[in-house]
């Protein structure tokens, strides 16, 4: 194996990862903010970082942007924004070809970094304060983007389900914010957010690719460091992990829409710890191609095209979602619990167990083909406190027994129940 | 029976390589081993998808037509073979499955990184293991009535296929790939055989196979599994479609914030021999007239007429070729008003010749930068070869694409004959 994995920690706040192997034919470096979420503040970082990756003082519009990364034979230079937990992580990433693969083997790695540091620490400005040119357009997007949250009924229906189950967290709050706040965002506002930003946030570097772009890396790393031991105030983060309590009662929320199919979204909470038994579960449960909520909702029930679950680490929450006929939400419903039930039995097999097994190895595997695969391995693995090779993880998974499987199934608890349906159905979930 | 023939491909710039062999069964099989990758990918698929609705083989001495969704429906049912569902089988190796139909062609791939071997067989054998019963076949309908329930919940897809119904007056390409709720109730196991035969005709697939792999390993495997086929002289038909768009503008009701809109522009089919330099210097041509460095980007930008990039595509299907504008707008009109007026100035004035150069150089990155996992690689394969086309081809018609094929690219766009489909 010629993949090469480190990790050091230069100063408080700062993080850096690198990740090569030779095979590797791009090179990308991911620059993450961490800072708690925040109603009002939350959406003023995402817009910030959208504003960043538009333009900076060398390239001060898009279409200056665009040509210098096309020059760089197509690069791409993106703003990335999500939640981790009850944190936000908001940054900029690059990802360009090898030098090696470049025509007469130009070297565009270098170009690449001093481009994502230019987008960082030297936007356009005048006068002190973020120019106006794209805040206005950034703004009114913002805003669009609020109104039309609603377009697609299924990321509709899983943002909406969050209000509900972690009603009270700061990870129920939603990263646009609310119309009302958008409309406050001025380039003052940008601006505080912007140096607030680079003087508290958690600092994550991380460079994955084939290795060779070693100058870029060093270039990148000296000015991160440097960021990070300027200020003292700095926030550091050993892990993301923030639970959530589950209600002593279920919560059952029906919302009604225009729309063909019901969505049906169940949340279960867990207070164990014993992450490998809990991911084990997930997957055997409603997290591979041959999972008890394919083979029974689905294959067996014909109850909806896609019945799948997924577990949130930092939340220690297990999510079903499920796309069902009108009507039908109670039947599906109720086979999620009976599928679930029979976990916390123990009633499965050997077979199911070794299979699930196999198949988690195989897909642990698989990051090791995948720059971007491993970029996001080892940084959720840092977020929830370890630093697991895949490897190791699969080595982890195969301590699992029966006993630790059923134990860790029956620590999930219903917490909520969102459905969204058609208008004018008859309410039966 | 055909003798197997082997030859090797090679990108002599990069020194990349890979294998084409043509197997006595009748199937084409690319190979490309990846020194270092822990992951095989393997796609089987076969020239057939949702536009293939008329057809006849030596069998028949007539043209047949079959309910629309007929190749998504047969896909779903593969997986059911008599005695076990192929996940069940897949889950022993470890191995991610999984399948997609499109309107010219229908994929079944594994994923694994351990057992490629065991993978490989189960692939090679259930999809020439048909089995459908008319419960079996019931009881999917009512999934894939749901997947078809959750696709009209989708605005951008909602948005694509009507802008479809409003260019094409009688192409197939006009209807959903998965058919209707109406169209997929008329699917007997019957018609589904018919298909079968027709269709999965080893003449008329190909597999693919990239990564970890070993070349005498996997054509043993092919040897042990592959049915030879008779080749049964396929033949398909497509209504006459007329120049002209159905209609000109289409506005469907669904509740959201900001109308999504599609542009579509129908042009001329191409002949088969310039499908491939059409396709890639349309694409090229479609990034200097709306990509970011455009001044038609510049304009929807500082009018304030879109929000974000303006999405645009190559539609080229056997028999269709169009452009497609897409984004989203409080003035779709406004939008096209514009699209159709830097069309208009770039016939008259050119594009910028650096502009060029730059795109180029950008396309030739991505075009690199798909072979970058198992998965792109194998997909490559096979659908350069669906598209008869060698992998390197590609990058090749990008080094020597001219300024010149801009322009004759920019001038099949007809600016009258257009259609604005918008979801409000």
């Amino acid at each position: 194996m010629s993949l090469k994995v480190s990790s050091t920690s230069p100063a408080k706040g700062i993080h850096i990862t690198d990740i090569s192997d030779e095979k590797f034919i791009s090179d990308s470096i991911v620059i993450r903010f961490t800072t708690p979420i925040d109603e009002k503040l939350t959406p003023i970082y995402s817009l910030l970082l959208s504003l960043l990756a538009e333009s900076c003082r060398k390239y001060p519009d898009r279409a200056l942007l665009g040509n210098r990364l096309a020059e760089l034979y197509g690069t791409s230079l993106y703003p990335i924004s999500y939640k981790s937990g009850d944190c936000f992580v908001t940054g900029l990433a690059v990802s360009g070809l090898c030098d090696r693969l470049t025509i007469n083997s130009e070297v565009i790695s270098v170009k690449c970094a001093e481009l994502l540091l230019d987008c960082i620490f030297d936007p356009d400005v005048c006068d002190g304060v973020f120019c106006g040119r794209y805040l206005e357009q950034g703004k009114r997007e913002l805003i669009d983007k609020i109104e039309n949250e609603i377009a697609n009924r299924q990321a509709y229906a899983g943002s909406q389900s969050l209000k509900t189950a972690f009603r009270g967290e700061p990870a129920a709050v939603s990263l646009n914010g609310t119309k009302e706040n958008a409309l406050k965002i001025d380039a003052q506002a940008i601006e505080q957010a912007y140096k607030k930003l680079l003087d508290e946030a958690f600092i994550s570097v991380s460079f994955t690719g084939s290795g060779k772009n070693i100058q870029a890396k060093e270039m990148v790393k000296e000015r991160l460091t440097k960021l990070a031991l300027s200020s003292p105030n700095r926030l550091h983060y050993d892990n993301l992990l923030a639970p959530s309590p589950c209600k002593s009662e279920p919560e059952y929320v029906t919302e009604e829409m225009e729309q063909s199919q019901s969505n049906l979204i169940m949340f279960f909470k867990t207070d164990s710890s014993d992450f490998s038994a809990l991911k084990l579960v997930n997957s055997l449960f409603g997290g591979v191609p041959f999972s008890r909520l394919f083979l029974n909702v689905r294959e067996k029930l014909s109850l909806c095209y896609y019945c799948s679950s997924m577990y949130d680490e930092a939340k220690r929450t297990m999510i079903v979602s499920c796309g069902v006929e009108p009507g039908s939400e109670q039947r599906a419903a109720d086979e999620i619990i009976n599928q679930l039930d029979e976990l916390k039995n123990g009633s499965f097999t050997d077979e199911e167990l070794e299979n699930t097994k196999r198949y988690v190895k195989g897909a642990a595997f698989s990051k090791y083909d995948s720059p971007a695969g491993l970029n996001s391995w080892y940084y959720s693995e840092n977020s929830c406190g370890r630093n697991c090779s895949p490897e190791k993880m699969i080595e982890l998974f195969y301590e699992v027994d029966r006993e630790r499987m059923s134990k860790a199934a029956q620590s999930l608890k219903l917490d909520t129940v969102y459905v969204q349906r058609p208008c004018g159905g008859e309410n039966n979930a | 029976m055909r003798e197997t023939v082997k030859h090797t491909i090679t990108d002599e710039r990069t020194n990349r390589s890979y294998r084409h062999i043509k197997h006595s069964s009748g199937l084409d099989i690319f190979l490309a081993p990846l020194d270092g990758f822990y992951t095989t990918c393997a796609m089987f698929g076969a020239k057939y998808g949702s536009i293939h609705n008329c057809f006849k083989t030596s069998d028949d001495d007539r043209m047949i037509t079959v309910p629309d969704g007929i190749a998504h429906y047969l896909e779903h049912k593969l997986f059911e073979n008599g005695d076990s569902n192929v996940f069940e089988l897949f889950a022993e190796t470890g191995a991610y499955d999984n399948a997609f139909t499109g309107f010219e062609n229908t994929v079944y791939y594994f994923n694994c990184s351990e057992n490629y071997d065991k993978s490989l067989r189960i692939l090679l054998n259930f999809v020439q293991k048909p089995y459908f019963t008319p419960e079996n076949v019931e009881k999917e309908r009512g999934i894939i009535a749901q997947e078809i329930k959750m696709s009209l919940d989708i605005p951008s897809r909602r948005c694509f296929y009507e802008l479809l119904r409003a260019m094409y007056h009688y192409h197939p390409v006009n209807i959903d790939i998965a058919g209707s709720e109406e169209s997929i109730a008329k699917i007997t196991p019957e018609l589904l055989y018919k298909c079968y035969d027709t269709f999965y005709d080893l003449n008329n697939m190909a597999l693919s196979v990239a990564g970890n792999l070993d070349e005498d390993e996997v054509l043993a495997i092919c040897d042990e599994c592959l049915r030879p086929c008779e080749d049964k002289k396929l033949e398909v038909s497509f209504p006459d479609e007329p120049y002209e768009v159905a209609k000109k503008k289409v506005v469907t009701e669904f509740g959201v914030g900001v109308p999504i809109f599609s542009i579509g522009f129908k042009c001329r089919p191409v002949s088969d021999e310039l499908a491939l330099k059409n396709e890639v210097s349309t694409d090229m041509m479609l990034s200097l007239l709306a990509g970011r460095m455009s001044p038609l980007y510049k304009e929807l930008s500082e009018r304030k007429l879109v929000n974000g990039d303006i999405g645009k595509q190559v539609f080229d299907i056997k028999g269709v070729s169009s452009c497609i504008f897409s984004g989203e707008s409080r003035d779709p009109e406004a939008v096209a008003e514009c699209v159709i007026k830097h069309i208009e100035a770039a016939k008259k004035n050119g594009f910028d010749r650096e502009q060029f150069e730059l795109i180029r150089k950008s396309e030739y990155g991505s075009s690199v930068n798909q072979l970058a996992t198992s998965e792109g690689y194998a997909d490559a394969l096979l659908m350069c070869h669906f598209n008869d086309i060698g992998l390197f081809d590609e990058e090749r018609l990008i080094a020597d694409m001219t300024y010149e094929d801009m322009l004759t690219a920019l001038n099949r766009i007809d600016t009258d004959n257009y259609s604005l489909s918008i979801i409000v």
